[in-house]
């Protein structure tokens, strides 16, 4: 083993910090779907301006908590697979305590339905 | 701490997906006993792992009925998408979900005053129902798996239907020629007959 091919076995402690770190760190997916209720999504849609956000906070993807610089941009981002990832994750409902504990037989369970995404925020 | 902060800081504990985490696994407390909110079984006091996460700020404690749940709870596993969970079984539909055995035990946040004769009654029913209960699951099962059954079967029969050309009775053919060879014998001799 070359001593870069041996350097490339260790990594330290890099990926736990990657793991780790909040600098990035964008909402998750339980939070989104707090968001993508109607009162919430309102508000997080018309922005007051703020010169710190890109685009002055005007142009915001629900499903990816995420400004953009432009109107078009926005519109260039949903057609994205980024965007439709999320979209795709984000149609399953969040797991509840209340359905582990119906899941573990107390209560009868039903399965939680798929989320209608298209209706619940309807922006564009 | 504010509360945003507060809420940033207990998911970078275990690394996102707190907040999904949060009201999805295990958080009830209880002195005596608990269900798994992973495995969604029941976790005896003394063998139940304990995991705190800030328990000053937000008072959390998981529990999980054995380090397997735990482990899961730690890799963010989904209990809907895990196989071996309760929630998956339920989910598609491999165990009984709807069922009147299921409303008995729930939490329902109703203080009860203490009355020896309901005591009595409640422990005698515990095991009455949980008796019922298991009794009607396991039909469930059973009739689910009869299903498959049915079809293996149905399609054993049309496969037969279908490829029957394949099989032959071992003597068949021999008889055929011989029974060819007898009406020869026959033809020839009433041709020497006629002769
Ligand atoms: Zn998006």
């Amino acid at each position: 083993m070359g001593r870069l091919a041996r350097k490339k076995q260790h990594k330290g402690d890099k990926p736990m910090k990657e793991k780790y770190r909040t600098k990035r760190k964008t909402k998750d997916l339980d939070q989104i779907h707090e968001d993508l209720k109607p009162e919430n999504a309102e508000k997080l849609l018309k922005q007051e301006i703020d010169h710190d956000k890109p685009g002055l906070g005007q142009h915001y993807c629900l499903h990816c908590a995420k400004h953009f610089v432009s109107e078009k941009a926005l519109k260039e981002h949903f057609k994205g697979n980024p965007h439709k990832r999320r979209e795709k994750n984000l149609r399953d409902a969040p797991y509840t305590l209340e359905e582990a504990e119906r899941a573990a037989g107390m209560g009868s369970y039903t399965a939680p339905k798929k989320v209608d995404l298209k209706k619940r925020h309807g922006h564009w | 701490m504010s509360g945003r902060s507060t809420e940033r800081w207990v998911r970078r504990l275990i690394g996102g997906w707190v907040g999904h985490l949060l009201h999805c696994y295990p958080i009830y407390v209880d002195p005596t006993s608990y269900r798994d909110g992973i495995a969604s079984e029941w976790v005896d006091d003394a063998r139940g792992v304990k995991t705190t996460l800030c328990g000053v700020i937000t008072c959390m404690i998981f529990r999980f009925c054995r380090s397997k749940c735990h482990k899961a709870f730690k890799k963010k596993r989904n209990p809907r998408k895990t196989k071996w969970t309760k929630a998956f079984r339920k989910a598609a539909g491999k165990e009984l979900t709807v069922d009147p055995s299921f409303e008995f035990e729930k939490r329902r946040n109703v203080p009860i005053k203490y009355d020896r004769q309901l005591w009595k009654t409640t422990v005698k029913a515990m095991e009455k129902i949980e008796e019922i209960r298991i009794k009607r699951q396991n039909q469930y099962i059973q009739n689910r798996l009869n299903k498959g059954k049915e079809l293996a079967k149905k399609s054993d029969i049309v496969e037969v239907e279908k490829n029957i050309h394949l099989i032959r009775a071992p003597g068949a053919k021999q008889a055929k020629l011989e029974k060819k060879a007898v009406v020869i014998v026959e033809t020839e001799q009433e041709d020497m007959d006629e002769n």
